[in-house]
């Protein structure tokens, strides 16, 4: 019953609305119907009534209320109202409360004065963070170029030791020399060691054979000499012979006598010459025996002089073009590496453009957020003190008077029951609800 | 290789702009506000302006309209480089002549294809 009268005195247009539709089929008709069916019609309209504000209203009013609290419309409805003995307040309570006012709104305005000037600390020192931070970002990407330069040029240094010189075959003496021209020169160099050595242990195989064909014509010879000497040792017996024959001639006895004296004598001597030049021939020989073995000697060592030379000629470029390989991957490491320094390089660029980003950001919140919390609390601070002036409290005062006087005398049911008239600040606010 | 203007009023984004572009070969002259970079051009020929959109005094899209009636720059390429992604800004830069909209932050290698792309 009680649901139903609340909603009658908050909804009433509603309610008369559905009344009224609920009346109009009877009214056309009251006119033409006697008085019994008009009674009928009316009492029955009093309990469509009711059964439609039952039906349509009464829930949506309840589930409106229950997002309120867990109180029941009846308990809001009370505590909505006002009480008649808040409007008879004693006007000594109203100036405590007014000075409890006050003084709350002295301590707001000092505070906003406070938080103004703070704010205003906190503007300048944004500005001073942005001016920091762009002198620090600026001598960071200065340092920064400054090691990747640098570390670009070393890169280019060791790469340029790999590059061949076009001009490597006239390349002038003292002149620089890339890494694979070095080694290319220095291989040759040793290639010519090598081959020379070749030729000289070639040539001692030439002397060698030589010598041997002396040897063949000194045995020749030493024949030869043996022959001759048998020669002159016939020779000298013939000349004997013919002595013996002459001695037994007559005529030319004497003559003949003396030739062959003087040819056995020449036999005599061809025989020691002989035996000189074979004693001198086999002094060569000897000689020649020694010589052949000492040049044996120095070609054989010369020989594997030469093929160890060699060897390790070949061992050393195999070594040589290993190291050479070695070198190539290191500085192809090193080439990649520039390619990923080149790429945290981008980073970090990227990454130093943030700070223009963020100095736009506190630039804003410095020229306008800070600058309007500064501007709000100056006016805040402003609005407080016109408020804290006397005579507004006065008025307060006057207003809360009047408002115990009209007030007190109002029926407490004809207040709206959504109103808060009591819990306005203003009393003149009251009448808008 | 191109003779580029950079008019950003931030001084480390007009420096990794400058170093970006000058390790490419580039020459690039620096402009702090739109008023400097009106001075740039009065006395030098550019191949290219990279200009930011928020700056104090004038900003980007009043110095592009500016350039843009100025008979030498008329078709030189103008790129814009900026914080700023709103379609309706974008817009406003391409009617004024913007030739290009960089967002910030910006790819060194990204802006070096860009500006390799509208110096063909």
């Amino acid at each position: 019953m009680s649901v139903t009268f609340n909603i009658v005195r908050s909804r009433p247009k509603i309610i008369l609305q559905l009344g009224a539709i609920l009346l109009l089929p009877w009214v056309w008709a009251a006119f033409v119907m006697p008085l019994w069916a008009s009674g009928v019609c009316a009492a029955l309209w009093v309990v469509a009534f009711r059964f439609a504000v039952h039906l349509f209203v009464v829930p949506r009013f309840k589930r409106r209320r229950a997002s309120d609290s867990s109180l029941t419309p009846e308990q809001i409805i009370d505590m909505r109202a006002p009480t008649t003995g808040m409007f008879t307040i004693d006007p000594q309570t109203v100036r405590g409360d007014l000075d409890s006012l006050h003084s709350g709104l002295r301590r707001w305005q000092e505070t906003s004065i406070v938080s103004s000037g703070e704010t205003a600390t906190a503007r300048d020192c944004v500005g001073e963070v942005i001016s920091q931070t762009e002198r620090a970002v600026l001598a960071l990407t200065l340092s920064f170029r400054g090691i990747t330069t640098k570390t670009r040029q070393q890169m280019e240094t060791a790469m340029s030791l790999l590059k061949r010189s076009a001009e490597q075959v006239n390349i002038s003496p003292g002149g620089w020399l890339s890494l694979p021209d070095y080694i290319h020169a220095y291989e040759m160099q040793l290639l010519e060691v090598v081959e020379n050595m070749v030729k000289f242990s070639g040539s001692s195989d030439e002397m060698l054979q030589h010598q041997t064909k002396i040897r063949e014509q000194s045995v020749l010879i030493d024949e030869l000499l043996d022959e001759l000497r048998s020669m002159a040792t016939r020779i000298g017996r013939l000349a004997l012979d013919s002595s013996m024959v002459a001695g037994e001639s007559g005529k030319h006895r004497d003559h003949l006598i003396e030739l062959s004296d003087s040819i056995r004598e020449t036999s005599n001597k061809t025989f020691d010459l002989t035996r000189t030049v074979r004693k001198s021939l086999e002094t060569i020989r000897d000689e020649l025996v020694v010589t052949y073995k000492v040049i044996n000697k120095t070609a054989v060592i010369a020989k594997e002089s030469a093929q160890r030379a060699k060897a390790d000629v070949a061992q050393l470029n195999i070594t040589m073009i290993a190291k050479t390989r070695e070198v190539e991957e290191s500085l192809s490491k090193i080439n990649s590496l520039g390619g990923a320094i080149q790429q945290d390089v981008n980073n970090a660029f990227i990454a130093m453009q943030f700070q223009d980003i963020t100095q736009q950001q506190l630039e804003h919140m410095r020229g306008n957020v800070l600058a309007d919390v500064v501007r709000t609390m100056d006016t805040l601070s402003v609005e407080t003190q016109e408020m804290m002036k006397k005579e507004i409290f006065l008025d307060i005062q006057a207003d809360a008077k009047r408002l115990n006087v009209s007030l007190g005398d109002r029926p407490r049911a004809a207040l709206d029951a959504n109103g808060a008239a009591g819990a306005s600040p203003s009393a003149t606010e009251v009448e808008l609800f | 290789m191109a003779n580029i203007l950079a008019v950003e009023d931030a001084a480390t984004m007009r420096q990794v702009v400058n170093f970006t572009l000058s390790d490419a070969g580039h020459t690039v002259v620096e402009a702090a506000n739109a008023d400097e970079a009106l001075a740039q051009v009065a006395k030098s020929e550019f191949d290219l302006i990279i200009c930011d959109v928020n700056m104090p005094g004038r900003n980007g899209l009043e110095l592009v309209k500016l350039l843009r009636a100025m008979p030498n720059f008329r078709f030189v390429p103008i790129l814009m480089l900026t914080t700023e992604h709103r379609e309706e800004l974008k817009a406003e830069g391409r009617a004024a002549g913007a030739t290009g909209w960089i967002l910030k932050p910006f790819d060194p290698s990204v802006l070096l294809d860009v500006v390799k792309k509208v110096m063909r």
